[in-house]
């Protein structure tokens, strides 16, 4: 079940599971400053779905380059 | 026995000293429940953690299992495009990423870094591709070290966030039924799940970076 947060915001254990990381890595690119949550009103952290959109699209051709 | 509104207090959860009423005890599970498996996670790469404090330099020493193995990083921490590091030793696997203490050489000498290697598969590695560098440095040691202080931080930061998500939990649905008390009994269970490993490591290193020092400076004493 999913704390109630923003409904274009992403639970950090939900975000990981769409990156198919673990959230012990999200955390970490949080802390790396390259992915960027929201406060909500009790205090979580979230991941807005603009910024899972950025992380996702973001340097798509890279790899094969 | 004490009473709370009403109820007995009687159930006991983990790592909290007082005791809860049947409504406290169901809104602490509903909570828990939610955050459960990120907490084992926590509690797993806890107890990595303290293998990679306990014995640094035994992570430092390359790891057979990864002779002649290499990972490709698109960026270094200069900017560099798509360096190739030689694997060096593994210090900690997660469920979907290793996390890799890696070599290259340079042209001011050998460098060290701290690589996270993705799940090739995963939609993170298809874009982002498949290794970051975490941290780099010049000794194999303080590199193993400091990746470990800064899991450390990783792991309080994420057991923060996991009390400020089960408060959502209790203050949304259980608002009526004592939520500081619940609240403090979950945030005292993961405190103490990452507060042992905070103090731990912190002083361990320091004695290790000392007691290193201490015998660098004996050995520069006697080639004098």
């Amino acid at each position: 079940m999913n704390a109630e947060t923003d409904n274009s915001a992403l639970a950090i254990p939900e975000a990981a599971n769409q990156l198919g990381l673990d959230s012990f890595s999200v955390y970490m690119l949080i802390q790396s400053d390259l992915l960027h949550p929201q406060r909500e009103r009790l205090g979580e952290l979230t991941i807005p779905q603009n910024e899972m959109d950025r992380l996702l699209k973001r340097n798509a051709a890279s790899p094969q380059q | 026995m004490l009473k709370r509104d009403g109820q007995l207090c009687k159930y006991t959860v983990p790592d909290f000293v007082g005791k809860l009423t049947s409504s406290e005890f169901d809104s602490y599970n509903e909570a828990f429940g939610v955050i459960k498996d990120e907490f084992n996670a926590l509690v797993q790469v806890k107890d990595n953690l303290k293998e990679l404090t306990t014995n640094p330099s035994v992570f430092a020493i390359p790891d057979d299992r990864y002779t002649n193995q290499s990972v490709q990083t698109q960026h270094s921490e200069r900017g560099d495009l798509n360096l190739k590091w030689d694997i060096r030793s593994c210090l900690l696997k997660l469920t979907h990423s290793e996390i890799l203490l890696c070599e290259r050489m340079t042209a001011e000498g050998k460098q060290y870094g701290v690589v996270e290697r993705y799940d090739k598969e995963s939609p993170f590695a298809h874009v982002n591709g498949n290794a970051r560098v975490l941290l780099v440095g010049d000794d194999p040691l303080e590199v193993v070290q400091d990746c470990a202080v800064n899991a450390e931080h990783t792991l309080r930061f994420m057991a923060s966030n996991m009390v400020a998500r089960a408060q959502t939990i209790v203050w949304q649905r259980y608002a009526n039924q004592n939520p500081a008390r619940v609240i403090r009994a979950i945030s005292d269970r993961c405190a103490r799940a990452v507060g042992e490993a905070h103090n731990e490591i912190q002083e361990q290193i320091l004695e290790q970076r000392m007691a290193r020092r201490m015998m660098q400076r004996q050995g520069m004493g006697q080639s004098v």
